[in-house]
């Protein structure tokens, strides 16, 4: 888990470093502002709503998030992603924690499929009810500090709407652990169906397992590895697997 | 819910393949990008720019889509510095 925390402060600080190079060319698969001059890549949201809008196909920037999907799954989403470790954080606040009914983790598909690709086509790549515009890591990235640096009071309805959607994540990630990756984030919703995929496994000792459940109960996606573990499957092979390897670190049967 | 390995691995690497062709395509593609508000000859002026200048120009809202043409928003001519955030 300390690696882990180790990565994910190197990226954020990488990834979002003027002193950095700009290769917006390439669509890192983690939720960084598409637009932020700080940052060093380009997000694949912004560029697919850019996109639809242009009624233009994806090939560079859908084939690089494939690529890297199908060879790590969602290896980026636990270890890179500078939004999710925002969320890691947060939910370390000692409060009382909820989990959220399972059907919510359907809520990003349509978000991907309405907000990323469909509303853009039709209307345009500046439209007001693109995913962009309710993205939390955009407001953290570039509409609060316009906002103070402008030193205006006086808010748009859109920054509103935009600013409401943060503080709402925000506080959901405090009681729900990572509760903006299940529920909304369009490129965990890409991700998803590649981690069942991917060459890339979590290799858990599935033949000498005790049952302990110390898996399950670490497990920051709550998706149960010690049932695909009991099946003899890696224990990342499920649609919202962050792939932490949390579960690996813990198992007290890796070392036999 | 995919079972056996084998089907996995197979789909696995089809989709490997089919992101490398998306790459591939992508790498070899250019788009007709016009110059806004520029004419000769009663002929409006373009650029033909590659398929990774049009992701970097999606990030900024460098090109503008307007009557089924995809316009330039600024000046192509003109060196251009880090993109500034336009949201």
């Amino acid at each position: 888990m300390i690696k882990r925390r180790i990565t994910q402060t190197i990226s954020l600080l990488l990834l979002h470093s003027s002193w950095g190079p700009e290769l917006k060319w390439f669509c890192n698969p983690v939720l960084s502002c598409h637009s932020c001059v700080l940052s060093w890549f380009a997000c694949p949201i912004g560029v697919y709503i850019h996109y639809s809008g242009y009624h233009l196909f994806p090939f560079i920037a859908l084939g690089t998030v494939l690529l890297l999907g199908i060879v790590f799954g969602k290896l980026f989403c636990g270890w890179v992603c500078p939004f999710g470790f925002l969320q890691d954080m947060l939910h370390k606040i000692p409060t009382r924690k909820l989990t959220l009914p399972k059907w919510t983790n359907h809520i990003k598909y349509l978000v991907l499929v309405f907000l990323v690709f469909l509303i853009p086509f039709f209307l345009g790549e500046e439209t007001m009810y693109s995913f962009c515009r309710i993205c939390p890591a955009s407001a953290l990235q570039v509409t609060l500090p316009n906002l103070f640096s402008s030193g205006s009071l006086v808010l748009s309805l859109a920054t509103l709407v935009k600013l409401a959607v943060l503080v709402v994540v925000l506080l959901a990630v405090i009681f729900s652990r990572r509760a903006f990756c299940k529920v909304l984030c369009p490129i965990g919703a890409i991700l998803a169906p590649l981690n069942l995929l991917s060459f890339w496994k979590v290799k858990l000792p599935t033949d000498n397992c005790v049952s302990c459940d110390k898996c399950d109960e670490i497990c920051p996606s709550t998706v149960s590895p010690s049932s695909r573990i009991a099946k003899g499957v890696a224990s990342n092979r499920s649609l919202d697997c962050m792939v932490c390897h949390d579960c690996r670190t813990v198992c007290p049967q890796k070392d036999k | 819910m995919i079972k056996k390995p084998d089907n996995r691995k197979i789909i696995a690497v089809a989709v490997l393949i089919v992101a490398l062709a998306l790459l591939l395509a992508g790498s070899i593609r250019t788009h007709k990008v016009y110059e806004s508000d520029t004419e000769e000859f009663g002929l409006l002026t373009f650029y033909r720019i590659n398929e990774y200048q049009m992701v970097v120009d999606a990030t900024f809202h460098g090109v503008a889509r307007e009557d089924g043409r995809l316009y330039s928003t600024y000046d192509r001519s003109q060196p251009r510095g880090k993109s500034a955030c336009p949201t």
